[in-house]
């Protein structure tokens, strides 16, 4: 059973540490992230999730941002980051062009 | 969601905007002088561009449309498709007004009137040329952070989509790429400069992860990426590096030729497919060198695992071109006020010492004495260094008040420039914040009153634009600030006639020129026939100097009729330390500051002459000023008879009234530490301030005009003449 996480719909650079926050918290449990509603994501904000995404992987817990908005995506594109990166799935994009 | 951290990011930001508007204004001022060239376009190009990212990092939306849309006519005008106007020039300067107001509304979380932005908006659609469209700009930036169409499918193979476009036969840039935390806490996104990048040239964008650490271990303010960017084309390095100007001061730049990294891809370094990220939109790009892959997540097969880093051709290496950060850090202000504070305590305490050691009557030379006069001038320094910290130009004050400049001038209907002289000049934060508002009455003043209308000035042979400078020097350990016009100067006939109208002065006053200009102080007085609406000549110049005063300021007026007017104000450079001489007084201790005091008398060598029941006068140099005593002044004592025990310090106040204080012995002429006794205690006639002397005890500072307001007149031979109902608690000022 994994823990829900919705995203804020503004990641700048002060959200960040607020995410962190929130995310420690949830160690332990596998998490699904939702960035459906996200309008903004910056570099720290992201940093954040490849973070989290990569101390899930040692944890040997699930970290996936399942849905994301086109603006996370975008966001990704702008900085030359997968979205792999931060724990969600390509196809995922895909699916939402095909059904948009 | 607000936390501390957020607080800080944005005071970050709104600190770098000041700075950012402080250039964008100083660009537009010289294009409006004619002085501009293509680079001033680029430096208002990017102060605005500037202002846009980081408004758009702090969602700061009704910013980031107005900047981009002036941007946009901006960018038309730096690449020649318009002309740089008057119009336009003018145009531009109410933008930047109106920018400068958004920032100060998103700095307080206020709302702003959406007028202007649609006007402005308007003009601005107009004056891009028939091609060109800003309004197209604020739909682009309120998309700017809208989602992006991804083209997946062809990004699956990177070699396959660059089938077109072989590395090697690219030609362009590599760009190494490494953020700060300032730049962050500044407002800036990397991304907006990469966008900058892709409107020079096909760019690819890639980033290196690899120090990223889990969540655990990482702090999110700071940040672990660094990018790799390849620009191709031929655009110049310094156009390049343009985009990065503006960040020069919290990120690493380095940019070298492509061909360096022209090389394809080694496909046996290529991990398999699964272990790949298809790139979203930019091609795979190497990590920096010298990053070693992060075996850890290899070991577990992770997808963060990248491209190999790509081998160096035979080609020489050639420099790499380094933004050098300026040697600058940021501070903020209450710090430095704990610290100036924290350094009057010391230099306190080092006069406690040396107090304490005085009473050792320990012997000359000897080693505590000396080591003593060390600590004294280390402590002297530090409050030097200390002091300059809190010195700011007075640059940054000039001009704001060019655009009280441009509005005075359009509500007037009138032509005038603003000419800044000596604006490196630095005067005390405190000093700086507390002459907006006399300073902004004098300007408008100047504008409204000093200047003629274009006709008037033509008639007289004059440019029909007007000028009004403003000029800041330091004088003997002063500032003087000058606020001139070439206008018509004080029509001192007009003056008087008005003085006498009003009953301030006598039909049959006899004044000097300067004793008539010194009449536009007065409380009520106006030469304008109508007060208009913008200013009224008189009404708050006697506010103006009242505040100029509070300042420990003087102010003095020049006029020449038909040539213009230049108002003078002196002010100390700083309101927290002052030079005064320490004196006793029936047995207490008191400050008297040491620019008032014009010399020290022995009474015995003087001339003193009795008129009437205790009244006392001196007879210095063919004139007699009041004698009072300091004591009986605050209510210490009964006025001594005898004064050959005593001392004269004869004083002139900044209203050029003049008397002798009797004060019973000179202690020491020393730099004081002021204690605001408003804030600690209440305000007392007399007395401007408190000092903690070397053995704890508090003296008080005395305040010149208020004591001399007591008992010496006002000056010059015209203030018999003047009204006593009328200027009851005043005086006059002469230049």
């Amino acid at each position: 059973m994994s823990e829900g996480y919705n995203l804020e719909a503004h990641l700048d650079s002060a959200a960040a540490p607020v995410l962190a926050a929130d995310l420690k918290a949830l160690r332990g449990k596998s998490v699904r992230v939702d960035g459906g509603a996200v309008r903004f994501a910056g570099t720290l904000s992201l940093q954040v999730l490849i973070a989290a995404r990569r101390q899930w992987l040692e944890d040997g817990q699930d970290f996936t941002v399942h849905p994301f908005s086109g603006a996370l995506g975008a966001a990704c594109c702008d900085l030359g980051l997968s979205l792999t990166d931060i724990g969600a799935s390509p196809d995922d994009q895909n699916d939402m062009e095909r059904t948009a | 969601m607000t936390t501390g951290g957020s607080d800080d990011f944005r005071a970050s930001f709104f600190e770098e905007c000041d700075e950012l508007l402080e250039a964008m204004h100083d660009g537009l001022g010289l294009m409006q002088d004619g002085a501009g060239d293509t680079e001033t376009v680029h430096v208002i190009f990017r102060a605005v561009h500037s202002i846009k990212g980081g408004a758009g990092a702090f969602g700061l939306d009704a910013l980031v449309s107005f900047a981009h849309q002036l941007e946009t006519v901006l960018e038309r005008l730096r690449s020649g498709r318009i002309e740089a106007t008057p119009d336009l020039l003018t145009l531009f300067q109410q933008c930047g007004d109106y920018l400068s107001d958004l920032v100060t509304a998103a700095r307080a979380d206020a709302a702003v009137d959406p007028g202007p932005a649609e006007a402005l908006g308007s003009r601005l659609n107009a004056a891009s040329g028939p091609d060109g469209d800003a309004s197209e700009a604020v739909s682009q930036a309120a998309d700017d952070f809208v989602p992006l169409a991804l083209d997946l499918d062809a990004l699956e193979d990177p070699q396959e989509s660059d089938a077109d476009d072989p590395l090697s036969s690219r030609i362009g840039h590599h760009i190494t790429f490494t953020a700060e935390p300032e730049l962050f806490s500044s407002g800036n996104e990397p991304a907006l400069l990469f966008r900058a990048l892709a409107t020079l040239g096909p760019t690819r964008v890639g980033a290196d992860i690899s120090d990223v650490p889990p969540l655990s271990l990482l702090d999110p303010t700071m940040s672990h990426l660094s990018w790799e960017i390849e620009l191709d084309g031929d655009c110049p390095a310094d156009i390049v590096l343009d985009v990065f100007d503006f960040v020069s001061d919290c990120a690493s730049v380095e940019i070298g030729p492509l061909e360096h990294f022209a090389a394809p891809p080694d496909p046996s370094t290529v991990p398999a497919s699964d272990d790949i990220d298809p790139a979203i939109g930019t091609d795979v790009v190497a990590p920096a060198e010298g990053r070693p892959p992060n075996s850890e997540t290899e070991g577990r097969g992770d997808d963060l695992a990248r491209v190999a880093p790509p081998k160096p051709t035979a080609a020489p290496p050639q420099p790499t071109t380094r933004i050098a950060a300026p040697q600058t850090i940021r501070v903020d202000f209450e710090r430095v006020d704990k610290l100036i504070n924290l350094v009057g305590e010391l230099v306190i305490k080092e006069a406690m010492l040396s107090q304490a050691v005085g009473m050792l009557t320990l012997n000359t030379g000897n080693e505590v004495l000396q080591e003593l006069d060390g600590l004294k001038q280390l402590a002297g320094e530090i409050q030097e260094g200390v002091m300059a910290i809190r010195a700011q130009p007075i640059k940054p004050l000039f001009q704001r008040m060019g655009r009280t400049i441009r509005e005075a001038a359009a509500m007037t209907n009138k032509r005038v420039r603003l000419v800044m002289k000596g604006e490196a000049a630095e005067v005390d934060k405190t000093v700086l914040e507390r002459l907006v508002d006399p300073l902004t009455h004098m300007v408008r003043n100047a504008v409204d009153h000093g200047l003629e209308d274009k006709e008037a000035r033509v008639a007289a042979g004059k440019p029909a634009e007007g000028s009004v400078t403003l000029s800041a020097a330091h004088r003997s350990g002063r500032v003087v600030i000058e606020i001139s016009d070439d206008g018509g100067g004080i029509n001192r006939d007009k003056v008087r006639r008005l003085a006498e109208e009003k009953g301030l002065i006598p039909p049959d006053a006899s004044l000097s020129p300067s004793d008539i200009d010194a009449l536009l102080f007065m409380p009520g007085f106006s030469s304008k026939d109508e007060v208009s609406e913008l200013s009224g000549r008189g009404v708050g110049l006697d506010v103006v100097r009242s505040e100029i005063t509070a300042l420990g300021g003087r102010m003095s007026i020049q006029s020449e009729l038909g040539v213009g007017t230049v108002f003078s104000i002196s002010l100390p450079l700083t309101l927290a330390v002052l030079e005064g001489m320490v004196v006793n007084v029936a047995g207490q201790t008191m400050v008297v500051p040491i620019t008032a005091i014009q010399e020290t008398l022995q009474p015995a060598s003087v001339r003193i002459h009795t008129i009437g029941p205790g009244t006392k006068v001196l007879s210095i140099r063919d004139t007699l000023m009041p004698v009072a005593d300091l004591g009986a002044h605050f209510g210490f004592r009964e006025p001594p008879e005898e004064l050959d025990d005593h001392v004269l310090l004869v004083i002139e106040t900044d209203t050029d009234r003049r008397c002798a204080l009797i004060v019973d012995a000179l202690q020491d002429q020393r730099q004081v530490v002021i204690k605001s006794l408003e804030t600690n205690y209440s305000q007392i006639d007399g007395i401007s301030a408190a000092t903690i002397l070397g053995d704890g005890r508090i003296a008080l500072i005395v305040d010149p005009e208020g004591v001399a307001g007591g008992v010496a007149p006002v000056p010059a031979t015209p203030a018999a003449s003047v009204n006593p109902d009328v200027v009851e608690g005043d005086s006059l000022v002469t230049a």
